[in-house]
């Protein structure tokens, strides 16, 4: 659908990551971010009405598009994202077994000596389920489009997140892209070879993929071992970690925002 | 003749012999080389000074077996520009292992301004402050996600203090023009740029040698010439600076020294209008003869150029020669243009 | 309020509208990271709860881990290497027999590469990353997801290759994927259900409910899954026994023939 629109977001491999990089919103604080994200969702989660959600999401795409300045398009590609899970589990909420002299039920299906349909309350419910799992990515996405992953190794090591966790999330991070170009070049050679023709050689070629990969993995492990070694590294991964700084105006508005959903959530108690 | 007899070897701790080359072929050389070449007269001899990086019939071998480095002996002179050449797998990257003290001689030794290297973990890391080493493969020594986080590695973990690796920090994305990448995350820079970035963070721990393998493999004319820029503007700061390339054209413009290896073993080394001009010896190293001496021969045997000239080292070394010797009827006194 | 709307429509409509959204969710579910719980999918409790659960164990990977890296600090690279390499390993494409893509876990191949202790540690951080750059599964799901995926998963999958080495190695490593993948399913199935019990059947009509619903996707997944690691593990003892070796995962003496499906690499 709109695929060719988002090829943008299409080639790179995680166009989150992309926008996180280039973005307004970029050099505030991360801390910032990370508690507009995480009261929203925390009012969206104890809010009992999907009027809150919906809501949310709204401030939440105004922040997005507005401030930070990402597409309306991409941002709702990526709230889209996790729709199969919520749409699928939300269903599956929403039919259940039913009595169909209830009033209460919507519809309902004879099964052998049961009833499955829906019902009032398992309707609500997955309303209910779906607007604040969206509202919940939404925010989510807030701060995974607008805040670099550096900046969040930055953040928890100042909350004193224990540092080999914080090592292995930067060592990671770093590495996820080199091993996606490498398998990219090995897919690439594989399809040329017609290595993905049939379901048998298709699993065949991925199996093959990932073994190379693996002993790449460990090539390049005692490669960088070799390099940071030479660079001094005897057991610690220390880095100078930026040094950013609050804005009174951002967290005045974070303030605003968060107690009109607040009160929202109250009111529709 | 100009290669060495790979047999050769010296006493411990005593500089090279000078007599490696034929004394006379060596002025005309130099002479020449001052003269054509647009640099700063440099003078090749090894001799009188210990070099900054020795290698001291070194033998390596690796755990599986493989013997990588075959009793060689070699020095690094002090303040020069150095290129090592030699076929692939001929043990350039062992021996800058081994000059950086990561890898460990299985007999011989590796000294450094004169002393041999220790190898308990102060005098290490002391030694990989002052040997730098720029791996070939940026995405084997970039390991942070941001270009100044990557950069401030290397000061942090020879204990200065946060301000101070700051400063530096600061400093050396300013010397090596990366400002603008400066906040770029690595994975989103182009080779070139990883290449760059991966220099800057060796450099910004202020080595005294800067030794870079493969400095220029991969990469596009212009960032080839940015890298030996930044290279260059080293050297003129006092730094001795070595490469490893099988880039003989390369070798032969920029470096003032070249050390050709081959099997493990130092096949020779002198200045690179000798060394790099002996097809014999090019050949049985697996490199080629460069195109601008090559060119320079079939001129000299159709009789455009005596042979008694020197090597010219560039191109344009090459046309000042024929501009010089290609008009007939111009005395041969008068000055070439 | 949405349902007291519905509740003045025809059962009729209700039902194409059911239907129709059916379809729709089905239509949407092309890349299937379907064991991920949603942002915001699980209430408050449940989301604290299961973070709760997972502490202990992440504590117990962590220091299995830091003692290693304590030992030699080579190992704290080859574990963020191994670490990368899983999370690549989960975006590679499956390739599946209803032509829907679907990706591999890499649960089993990782808890026996790496230990399962390790995959706690390895596999949090992966899903973490999951949810910030793919927004597959979610920060306030962490906890749940780290639980099915991060600790039962690599348990089962290291538990049942050890007790079916009897079997031979292929069979261990078919077995120990495949029961990896659906414990892991079963798992979420279970952690939907205590969320969100139905009305009238409570947790455990809800259970059936999502078993069922998944098992769409997830048994065919996990056999496919169990002939890949398979395949890889055969290419590596083929290809590099001894690295396999090293670790620990077989040992030396067995000639263990590679049985199953094997292929010349290029
Ligand atoms: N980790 C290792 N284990 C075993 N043998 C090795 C290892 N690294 C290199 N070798 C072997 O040692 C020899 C020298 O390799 P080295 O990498 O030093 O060569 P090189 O001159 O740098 O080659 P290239 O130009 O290809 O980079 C080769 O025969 C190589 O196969
Ligand atoms: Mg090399």
């Amino acid at each position: 659908m709109a695929a060719s629109a988002l090829s943008k977001e299409a080639m790179h491999p995680f166009p989150i990551d992309m926008y996180a990089y280039q973005n307004r919103l970029r050099d505030a604080h991360p801390a910032e971010k990370m508690l507009f994200a995480g009261l929203t969702i925390l009012i969206c989660l104890i809010a009992s009405s999907p009027l809150v959600a919906l809501l949310a999401i709204g401030i939440v795409t105004v922040a997005v598009v507005r401030v930070a300045g990402i597409p309306l398009r991409a941002f709702w590609y990526f709230v889209r994202l996790p729709a199969g899970f919520i749409l699928i589990g939300v269903l599956t909420l929403a039919i259940t077994s039913v009595d169909p002299a209830n009033p209460a039920t919507l519809l309902a299906l004879p099964i052998g000596p049961w009833h499955v349909g829906v019902m009032e309350s398992s309707l609500a419910r997955a309303v209910q389920v779906a607007s604040v799992s969206f509202s919940c990515v939404a925010s989510m996405l807030a701060l995974a489009l607008t805040t670099p992953m550096v900046d969040i190794t930055d953040q928890l090591r100042k909350w004193r997140v224990p540092q080999l966790f914080i090592e292995l999330m930067v060592l990671m991070y770093r590495f996820i892209f080199v091993f996606i170009e490498t398998a990219q070049a090995m897919y690439i050679a594989q399809n040329a070879r017609l290595g993905y023709s049939n379901w048998r050689r298709s699993l065949q070629s991925v199996g093959m993929l990932a073994a190379n990969l693996y002993l790449r993995s460990q090539t390049r492990a005692s490669a960088l071992f070799t390099a940071l070694t030479a660079r001094g590294y005897s057991g610690e991964l220390r880095v100078l970690t930026a040094q950013p700084t609050w804005s009174r105006r951002n967290l005045v508005l974070i303030a605003g925002v968060e107690s009109v959903l607040l009160l929202a959530a109250i009111a529709t108690w | 003749m100009s290669s060495i007899d790979p047999t050769h070897t010296h006493a411990p701790g005593i500089a090279p012999s000078p007599g490696l080359q034929d004394p006379e072929e060596f002025v005309a050389a130099r002479s020449n080389g001052d003269q054509l070449a647009a640099r700063e007269p440099v003078d090749s001899k090894t001799d009188g000074s210990p070099g900054v990086l020795a290698a001291e019939s070194v033998t390596f071998a690796y755990p599986d077996g493989t013997v990588a480095l075959h009793d060689l002996s070699l020095t690094l002179p002090q303040g020069r520009r150095v290129a090592i050449l030699g076929a692939n797998g001929c043990g350039k990257t062992t021996l800058f292992l081994n000059f950086n003290g990561i890898l460990r001689p299985s007999a011989g030794t590796i000294v450094h301004n004169g002393e041999p290297i220790q190898y308990d973990r102060e005098a290490l890391r002391d030694l990989r402050r002052r040997v730098g080493l720029v791996f070939q493969d940026p995405d084997s020594q970039l390991f942070a996600a941001s270009v100044r986080q990557d950069i401030s590695f290397g000061p942090l973990n020879l204990g200065w203090s946060e301000e101070h690796a700051r400063a530096r920090v600061e400093q050396i994305i300013v010397d090596t023009n990366l400002t603008e990448l400066a906040e770029r995350p690595t994975h989103m820079l182009s080779y070139g740029q990883k290449k760059r970035v991966a220099i800057a963070g060796v450099l910004v721990m202020e080595p005294e040698v800067i030794i870079a393998d493969e400095p220029t493999a991969g990469l596009d004319p212009e960032t080839t010439g940015r890298v030996l820029n930044l290279l260059d503007s080293l050297h003129h700061a006092g730094r001795s600076i070595v490469i490893s390339t099988h880039d003989v054209e390369l070798a032969l413009a920029w470096a003032d020294h070249v050390i050709v290896m081959h099997r493990g073993h130092l096949l020779a080394e002198g200045p690179p209008d000798v060394v790099l001009a002996d097809d014999p010896l090019l050949r049985e190293a697996g490199l080629l003869q460069p195109i601008v001496v090559d060119a320079y021969r079939q001129f000299c045997a159709a009789g455009l150029l005596p042979s008694s000239e020197a090597v010219p080292r560039t191109v344009s070394d090459l046309t000042a020669l024929l501009v010089r010797h290609a008009a007939p009827r111009t005395p041969p006194n008068s000055p070439p243009d | 309020m949405i349902a007291s709307i519905a509740h003045s429509m025809p059962k009729q409509r209700v039902a194409m509208i059911v239907i129709a959204g059916l379809l729709l969710a089905f239509g949407t579910v092309r890349s299937a990271h379907a064991m991920h719980i949603s942002e915001g999918f699980l209430p408050p409790t449940w989301a604290v709860l299961w973070f709760i659960a997972v502490i202990p164990f992440f504590l117990w990977g962590l220091r299995a881990i830091a003692k290693q890296v304590n030992r030699s600090p080579q190992s704290k690279i080859t574990l963020g290497m191994s670490g990368a390499y899983s999370f690549v390993l989960s975006g590679l494409k499956l390739p599946s027999v209803t032509g829907s893509c679907s990706h591999p876990t890499g649960i089993a191949l990782g808890a026996i590469l790496f230990g399962p202790t390790t995959m706690v540690v390895l596999g949090t951080i992966v899903l973490l990353f999951q949810a910030i750059v793919l927004a597959h599964g979610g920060l306030t799901t962490l906890g749940a997801n780290v639980f099915s995926m991060a600790v039962i998963g690599p348990f089962v999958a290291y538990g049942v290759f050890k007790a079916c080495r009897g079997f031979g190695l292929a069979w261990a490593v078919f077995l120990a994927a495949a029961l990896a993948d659906w414990a892991t399913y079963i798992v979420t199935a279970g952690q939907l259900a205590l969320a969100w019990p139905a009305a009238t059947g409570g947790i455990l009509e809800s259970f059936i409910k999502f078993l069922g619903i998944f098992s769409i996707t997830q048994i065919p997944l996990a056999v496919a899954e169990g002939i890949l690691t398979v395949i890889v593990f055969n290419l590596l003892l083929q290809h590099s026994r001894e690295v396999l070796v090293e670790q620990g995962i077989i040992s030396d003496e067995s000639p263990e023939p590679a049985t199953g499906p094997t292929a010349a690499t290029s």
